[in-house]
């Protein structure tokens, strides 16, 4: 097998970059005046490429979860996922590329750019060629979200390592993982394993349905029932921040049948399972910290805990559709044990986690949106008030995030060659350290994305672990020299 | 598997610390460290630097903007004037003012890192610019004995001081007194321009007061630097 390059940075929009995409059927008129992209890069000299473009699937209007995000964006906040699969076989750029223009129209709806409109976002479909670009030791740094002609996702490869990194904007770790199946399925299929498509993994060749770019917010929101209670604000770990565009990741693995074994001995799930081991951690950060030792002035932890809602509600969008349990320990109350944790956060996430109190929140976010005030506000002036609302009902009522997309479902035909499967947060200066969760066959792997120089909450977690009998294998990228993490460490 | 022994987590072959605690890891087998068993590659290459315009491209942007815009404005000028008064009359004035802008804000984009071109491009063109404003009217009245000599001689005043303090070795509160140096020189000049272009008597008087206020500044300004505050940085004292 040839191993092509890979290139140093991607293309300059400016050249004619696109070499490896198919050619596209010509569409009703614009045949006679020259494909579009043939005049975008004709020579001629323009700064901005106005848009050629309106066929099928011009624009769409964001979900009622992304809405928040193009708000919040910023250097420190990218608002940005990852998910990267670890091959067993070095990747081949040459065919990866092809197999990534072959899906990509298979999926109009990540085929777009993010654009202001007055009262709102909007995504418009992007003709741009979208390169595989090589990975770096930071990953989703410096994004072209907010730039005209960027996409809000790329496809990024190192090694045996082959990572979608996509914007919250475009979709949830469910539509992400479906993506990515059908991008591994293409690749493999280029090298003479066949899949079988179906609901996980798309045919290139198909049609998309109108149903998986829609809002299936606004499908169950229910007008007229009672807004969720909204929580108090939560504890947040301290740390002085990492440089601006860098970021810790700390990923261990762990053997999922053994995890799975020690959640059964607790008589929890794997997610209820880990939540509590989180929740336990950030109790050791907190016990450990100088300032809280007066417990009467602490403030409670609580976790974000994502849930996918196709589970709750049929649906098969590929747009946003999940929404969060706030499992919280009170260390007012006193020291929990882990026992006691994780009785806690089962019963509260079975609470949260029924389709009538998960419909409250749906219907707050999509009535919120709705509200024909809140709607003629400029978008420049919504955004100050999306922002202020991001801080007040989001990362102020939660100390931290762990999602657990839950098993990657690669396959049979080549799951046998995915090493490893990763889903990689970065954080955000406010909850500082997230966790993402992911199984494949029979590893579970944990990454923490952290914008701190300390790394408690991480030691925490995976020594909580340990301390438990379980067998964990960290590895970090390794943002500072060894010996500064341990510089301003709160745990000994 | 190599494992830290105070974390109790495992690590990669080859890694030298915990990725957690820091604490050296002990491995036998391998005591140098793999590169190769990086997770992440150790450059930091981002899209965002290739797809961002180069600076070279936004000098010629912004060249190009700002004639088009100069383009306008003038042509706009012309033609409220045009409609007014049916010939040219104040516009020729407003023209001249624009394109003066016009140079002197492309200048330093055309020539770019000949940074001495420049000035002299936009000395001269301010100089040009007073010529035309007085010969607009069909005749020179006042630029060629006084506009010209002031704006030339500041120029080379300013040109010669700069000059001065970029050599001077150690660049401390030396440079105020140079400084006052030029202005005492500055005002001699421009009385004796001023005397010359009006006719009066040549002997200066005001700005020999001036002089003789400034110097005995400079001179203290030299000996504080030379014998007090030597090496002291100007950015220090007068950080804002």
């Amino acid at each position: 097998m040839t191993k092509n390059p890979i290139p140093e940075s991607p293309p300059s929009p400016k050249q004619p970059a696109e070499k490896a995409a198919p050619e596209k059927p010509s569409r009703p008129g614009t045949g006679a005046r020259g494909s579009p992209r043939a005049r975008l890069y004709s020579g001629t000299r323009a700064y901005s490429r106005e848009r050629l473009y309106s066929g099928e699937h011009p624009w769409y209007a964001l979900d009622h979860a992304a809405i928040i995000y193009p708000a919040i964006l910023s250097d420190k906040i990218s608002a940005y996922f990852r998910i990267q699969a670890t091959l067993i076989d070095q990747v081949d750029v040459g065919l990866l590329q092809t197999a990534l223009d072959a899906v990509r129209q298979r999926f109009p709806y990540f085929q777009i750019e993010l654009r202001k409109g007055f009262f709102w976002f909007f995504l418009e479909r992007n003709e741009n060629p979208n390169p595989v670009i090589q990975d770096s030791r930071f990953p989703m740094q410096k994004l072209l979200t907010r730039k005209r002609g960027g996409y809000l996702y790329r496809i990024r490869a190192h090694d045996k390592r082959i990572a979608l990194e996509i914007c919250h904007i475009l979709t949830d770790g469910s539509g992400a993982m479906i993506f990515l199946r059908s991008l591994l399925a293409e690749y493999y299929r280029l090298q003479g394993i066949h899949t079988e498509y179906g609901q996980d993994v798309f045919d290139p060749r198909g049609k998309p349905a109108p149903s998986e770019w829609e809002d299936a917010f606004s499908r169950y929101a229910t007008p007229g029932i009672p807004e969720p209670v909204r929580g108090t604000s939560a504890w947040h770990l301290p740390g002085l921040p990492l440089p601006l565009h860098t970021m810790r990741i700390t990923t261990g693995t762990l053997a999922l049948a053994e995890v799975l074994k020690k959640a059964k001995e607790y008589g929890a799930t794997l997610t209820v399972y880990l939540s509590a081991v989180f929740l336990a951690a950030l109790q050791d950060v907190q016990d450990a910290h100088p300032r809280q030792g007066d417990r009467r002035k602490r403030k409670p932890l609580r976790l974000q805990v994502p849930a996918n809602l196709r589970n709750f509600f049929p649906s098969t969008t590929l747009r946003n559709f999940s929404l969060y349990a706030l499992p919280d320990i009170d260390t007012r109350l006193g020291h929990y044990e882990f026992k006691e944790i994780v009785t806690r956060v089962r019963a509260m996430m079975n609470l949260a986690y029924d389709p009538k109190e998960l419909a409250r929140t749906i219907t707050r976010n999509v009535m919120t949106a709705k509200n024909p005030f809140i709607r003629v506000i400029p978008l420049t002036l919504k955004n100050i008030f999306m922002r202020s609302v991001y801080k007040s009902h989001g990362e102020n009522l939660y100390s931290s995030l762990a999602t657990n997309v839950g098993m990657a479902r690669l396959p049979e035909s080549f799951s046998g060659k995915v090493l490893r499967v990763d889903v990689i947060l970065p954080s955000t200066p406010g909850l500082k350290t997230v966790a993402g969760m992911i199984s494949h066959r029979d590893a579970l792997s944990i990454s923490f994305g952290s914008v701190i120089e300390r790394t408690d909450l991480e030691r925490a977690f995976f020594t909580r672990l340990v301390k438990d009998g379980l067998r964990v294998k960290v590895e970090s990228n390794q943002v500072t020299e060894p010996g500064k993490e341990s510089a301003h460490a709160l745990l000994q | 598997m190599p494992y830290c022994s105070k974390c109790g987590v495992e690590v990669d072959d080859g890694v030298a610390a915990c990725p957690l605690c820091s604490t050296p890891i002990q491995n036998l087998d391998a005591l140098v460290r793999k590169p190769e068993n990086n997770p992440y590659p150790q450059h930091i290459i981002d899209p965002e630097d290739a797809y961002s315009l180069s600076k070279a491209e936004r000098r010629r942007i912004g060249v190009e903007l700002l004639t088009l815009a100069v383009a306008l404005a003038s042509a706009a000028l012309f033609l409220v004037d045009l409609l007014s008064h049916t010939s040219l009359s104040w516009s020729r004035y407003a023209v001249a003012s624009v394109v003066l802008g016009w140079i002197m804000a492309v200048a330093p984009n055309v020539l770019y890192g000949r940074k001495k071109a420049a000035l002299a491009i936009m000395a001269m063109s301010v100089i040009a610019y007073l010529l035309v404003l007085d010969g607009l009217d069909g005749q020179l009245d006042w630029s060629l004995t006084l506009g010209a000599p002031i704006a030339l001689t500041s120029f080379m005043i300013a040109a010669a001081t700069v000059e001065i303090m970029v050599t001077r070795r150690i660049k401390g509160i030396n440079l105020l007194g140079i400084g006052a140096l030029a202005l005492a020189t500055f005002l001699i000049a421009l009385e004796s321009i001023l005397r010359i272009g009006l006719g009066t008597s040549v002997r200066p008087y005001w700005s020999l007061v001036a002089a003789l206020a400034l110097v005995p500044v400079a001179v203290f300004l030299f000996y504080l630097h030379g014998r007090v505050l030597r090496g002291a940085d100007l950015r220090k004292i007068f950080r804002l």
